[in-house]
């Protein structure tokens, strides 16, 4: 590898000391003062998008933790996107493989910070190109076409409960749904694991273009949970279909 | 007439100022300007409010993460992101600063380039790279700067050296070029008379934060200030009227207040075209 240039040299330790203080001296050439300046315009910058992003998450473990996390995201995490929506999938891959808890840090940290960035998320995703769709159409009978943004996860704590005044929850598996709705707003529900899957299922099906009406794909659903012929489970199912229809979970059928 | 590609007195769009601008029309901000970085990839109510004003105004790429003169390597499928952005919305021009705001990694904010002959070599090479992939003049903006790390040369010699060995376009921030006068001891309208007209496309005007009497941060969080304007008006002299574009990031004003600088801009273009500057523009 050939040698660096000397003013790459100079740039390094100009990032690496804004990044790490502790770490990386400043420049020789650069006093105290003016290095200040830098420090501090980047690192309130990084917080400003990270309390954008999970202001629930930022209130909750109060000022003096949320700006030590931030500072160690900063400091430590090579953030490769140019995007500054982006910033906050940089903090979950940084809370998911680098980040240390603390003991005093709640259990449900990555999945609070998970569920605020999948808000962000179905707010801003691009939408595919939108086909023809019959908003009323019998669901059972036709192919059913989801909202532009829907995305469902099994949470191990009610992460859409969690606020300042409810900050200890006891741990409750949580199925959670957020999608964009009719009107472009984010919406979100309660559902469970079995609706998960059918949300899947519908998921699976759209991407591959499938052909399958919203009856027979729950009949398959049932039959691969061992719930063939089960009259409940299958009335169930299509009141649910139903119900998301009318949420704007599935915007409509097609033929 | 010098071919500009955009005219008159612009606004940078933030996404606050999605709705309280919504009613504002093209005779009111003749173009706007947006960071690439901040709409490249979003759909959802907030693309389509974005779609409704590339519709109705001009529109300027002004970006933040190209990272030009970063010991990063060039990230070319962002570059190729924010031509197809450009195609998209019917983008005129993509402007970004003469700095690097990564070193392993992005860190979001802008860094002094060190003046020296083998970082202009660096940079020119780097803009051609850009401008070969957007096949259009990249344009150059001079940056504030709170340090100057590894200096051999001065800003105005490394500015003027780069831009013309990249051939490329300059954004003259004339706040910045105060700014920086003030932080590192230099005569700002000589700064100004070293610029080469030719290669001018639009100016920036901001107001900036006084840290201190000698050091001066550029915020975009104030009223422009009058020694701004002055200098705006002296750019003018020197090089013509030049579309013009007021950057506000933060405590933003009322709508009424940021329309009353926008005008101001426009007054003072309109009195700088006469021959002699026959009236009196005041800024009070």
């Amino acid at each position: 590898m050939s040698q660096q240039p000397d003013f790459i040299k100079i740039q390094q330790e100009f990032a690496g000391h804004i990044k790490n203080p502790v770490k990386t001296a400043r420049p020789k050439d650069v006093d105290d003062r003016h290095m200040k300046i830098y420090r501090d315009l980047f690192f309130n910058n990084v917080m400003g998008f990270l309390g954008g992003a999970f202001p629930v998450l930022a209130e909750i473990i109060g000022e003096q933790r949320w700006t030590e996390i931030g500072r160690d995201f900063f400091s430590r995490h090579n953030s490769k996107t140019p995007y500054f929506l982006e910033i906050s999938r940089e903090f979950l891959a940084y809370l998911e493989h680098e980040f240390t808890a603390k003991k005093s840090d709640p259990a449900y940290l990555y999945e609070l910070a998970h569920y605020e960035w999948l808000e962000l998320y179905v707010d801003v995703e691009p939408e595919a190109p939108s086909i023809e769709v019959d908003s009323k159409a019998d669901i059972l009978a036709s192919i059913a076409v989801l909202s532009p943004v829907v995305e469902g996860f099994l949470y191990q704590y009610p992460v859409h409960q969690v606020s300042l005044e409810n900050s200890t929850p006891d741990p409750k598996q949580s199925a959670l749904i957020v999608y964009r709705k009719r009107d472009d707003s984010v919406g979100f529900v309660e559902s469970n694991p079995f609706t998960l899957q059918l949300l899947a299922l519908l998921k699976q099906q759209e991407l591959k273009q499938g052909e399958i009406t919203g009856e027979q794909l729950l009949l398959s659903l049932l039959q691969q949970t061992g719930l063939e012929g089960n009259d409940a489970a299958y009335q169930g199912g299509i009141e649910i279909l139903k119900y998301w229809q009318e949420l704007g979970i599935i915007i409509g059928g097609r033929a | 007439m010098p071919n500009y590609p955009v005219n008159g007195a612009g606004l940078g769009l933030r996404r606050a100022l999605l709705g309280p601008l919504s009613s504002v029309n093209s005779e009111q901000i003749n173009f706007m300007e947006v960071a690439p970085e901040n709409w490249i990839g979003v759909g959802g109510r907030l693309g389509k409010e974005f779609r409704s004003y590339t519709e109705r105004f001009d529109f300027m790429c002004h970006g933040l993460s190209l990272s030009i003169g970063s010991p990063d390597d060039l990230d070319i499928a962002f570059v190729k992101q924010v031509r197809d952005f450009m195609k998209e919305h019917g983008i005129k021009a993509y402007s970004e600063h003469l700095s690097y705001c990564s070193n392993e990694g992005h860190m979001y904010d802008l860094m002094p380039i060190p003046f020296t002959e083998e970082a202009v070599h660096y940079v020119a090479d780097r803009i051609r790279i850009v401008q070969d992939i957007i096949e259009q003049p990249l344009i150059i903006e001079n940056v504030s700067a709170y340090a100057q790390p590894g200096k051999q040369m001065e800003e105005i010699d490394f500015l003027n050296a780069a831009i013309t060995e990249a051939d490329c376009k300059l954004l003259l921030d004339v706040n910045n070029v105060f700014v920086n006068s003030t932080n590192h001891g230099f005569d700002a309208k000589e700064y100004l008379r070293q610029i080469p007209t030719d290669r001018i496309s639009y100016l920036h005007i901001a107001g900036h934060y006084e840290e201190a009497s000698d050091l001066l941060v550029d915020t975009h969080g104030a009223d422009v200030n009058e020694e701004v304007w002055d200098l705006l008006r002296y750019t003018y002299q020197q090089h013509g009227v030049v579309p013009t574009l007021l950057e506000r990031d933060f405590n933003i004003p009322s709508i009424a207040g940021l329309l009353a600088e926008v005008d101001l801009i426009k007054a003072i273009q309109v009195q700088q075209s006469k021959p002699f500057g026959a009236d009196h523009v005041t800024t009070a």
